[in-house]
């Protein structure tokens, strides 16, 4: 086990919440979804269970509102950002249900908040100089994309019709291919800092194999794919944030 | 105005442990707490690895390096560097890192939350300590300064630069029984000052200065 599960927890979970709700605003269904309230509460869901995952990093979590004190600090920021969009994707689910659809407009809001959280989240330990696997540039994109990566993967499950399209599936394939190439990177600045990668380098194979699912998908669309997807990208992301994450100084 | 800092002769250092031991009792540390360690180092390269220790699960503190007749043999006492820019500073959500108007860094442990940010933003890695569980004592009596910091369960602690004595206008605890003389104290503003006198015309060295954190402590080598 990790020292750091609980911010793998959260930063998973919290990052495939955020890539979902992008996903969300980036294709949206063509046809009025028959749950419109799915995607939204999924989101929410996952936000809210990695939160509250965080809570178990800290020493005192009874306290934990103390962490909003420091606006210069990647932790309030974090919790900043994870508050907003709670409460966006709250009023999602609620308008969704009630209306049947959410206003664009909102889901657009919400995702741009779900992108400045995926930042936030890589940017916090590029600030930590203490652990020099961390203190590199390469840890804001293996977020950024991992999250993306992780929602568009996630949106193909939940979405009726995304897999037919094609923008949506090059997407995919795209970010994950970024996604591995970040993966890459980090591995060499792990390498050059005397960090193991090994985990990294898996992620990055799984996660290359999710992009030529989408790259199959782009083709020919089957049901099979969004399961494989999904497999590819959580799967891929996390054997890259464990690796991220067994770096810790502590 | 003034600018704590301190300065340690790495000439005079004879790694005693006197002012790692001074540290421990005045501070009335817990067990497996600690605030100042004296490394033992079988080079010369003071930022790439600060050394060995006993308190970081060495077998002894004195074991030279290197192939006769060439031996290396050096100490480095190691302690949170009141930094002019502090990493841990900008990290601490809470507040509970604060610097004050004479530069010292310190950690309010009625604020800390026990988050860990700090210790993973400092690059001096080692000068905290995180009280994972309610402290222990090797003694059941209270030992050192009576207004010596609070121990809390879930809390990191530091260095204070013992500004409990500067505040009364003594020198801080490892100072004091510094057998080899290797450190000096003051404000180093103040040119007439201890450190300022020491720093002159010597040669020094700031670990890790690359972390971009300015430290306060000057190693004269």
């Amino acid at each position: 086990m990790i020292s750091e599960f609980p911010l793998f927890i959260f930063t998973t979970l919290g990052g495939l919440s955020a890539g979902l709700v992008m996903a969300m605003a980036a294709f949206p269904p063509a046809e009025k979804p028959e749950r419109p309230w799915l995607a939204p509460l999924t989101a929410l869901v996952l936000l809210g269970v990695g939160m509250l995952g965080v809570l178990f990093h800290l020493k005192k979590p009874a306290l934990f509102l103390l962490a909003l004190r420091n606006p210069a600090a990647g932790i309030a920021q974090e919790a900043y950002c994870g508050i907003v969009l709670g409460v966006l994707l709250l009023a999602l689910l609620v308008m969704s249900w009630r209306k049947g659809e959410a206003p664009r407009a909102l889901t657009w809001i919400a995702a741009g908040v779900s992108l400045i959280m995926a930042f936030v989240m890589g940017f916090a330990y590029v600030t930590n100089v203490g652990t020099a696997a961390w203190a590199n540039w390469t840890t804001v994109p293996l977020f950024v994309a991992g999250d993306i990566a992780m929602g568009l993967a996630l949106w193909a499950v939940l979405s009726k019709d995304a897999l037919e399209k094609r923008p949506f599936t090059l997407a995919t394939a795209v970010v994950l291919a970024v996604s591995a190439a970040t993966m890459l990177l980090t591995g060499l600045h792990f390498g050059s800092v005397g960090q193991g990668a090994a985990l990294l380098y898996a992620g990055l194979a799984v996660t290359l194999a999710g992009a030529a699912v989408a790259v199959v998908a782009a083709k020919k669309p089957a049901a099979w794919q969004a399961g494989a997807l999904i497999a590819c990208a959580l799967i891929g992301t996390c054997l890259a944030r464990w690796a991220f994450y067994a770096a810790s100084i502590i | 105005m003034t600018r704590y800092g301190m300065a340690i002769d790495l000439k005079r250092c004879v790694g005693c442990q006197a002012c790692a031991t001074a540290c421990k009792i005045a501070n009335n540390l817990p067990k497996d707490i600690v605030y100042n360690v004296v490394y033992t180092k079988t080079d010369r390269d003071w930022d790439a690895d600060f050394g060995t220790a006993v308190v970081r699960g060495a077998v002894a503190n004195d074991n030279a390096g290197g192939s006769f007749p060439n031996c290396v043999l050096e100490f480095l006492p190691v302690q949170c560097q009141h930094c002019e820019n502090p990493s841990c500073l900008r990290v601490c959500p809470t507040g509970a890192t604060q610097k004050r108007d004479d530069g010292i860094v310190w950690v309010d442990n009625e604020l800390c939350i026990g988050c860990a940010a700090c210790i993973m933003a400092c690059p001096y890695d080692g000068v905290r300590s995180m009280n994972e569980d309610e402290p222990e004592y090797y003694l059941d009596v209270t030992v050192g300064e009576y207004d010596a910091p609070a121990h809390e369960a879930g809390t990191v602690e530091k260095c204070t630069f013992c500004k409990n004595l500067i505040d009364r206008g003594e020198v801080p605890a490892c100072m004091q029984l510094c057998m080899g003389r290797a450190r000096f104290w003051g404000d180093l503003d103040d040119p007439e000052s201890a450190v300022s006198q020491a720093i002159e015309g010597r040669d020094y060295h700031k670990l890790r200065e690359g972390a971009g954190t300015d430290p306060s402590v000057y190693y004269l080598l």
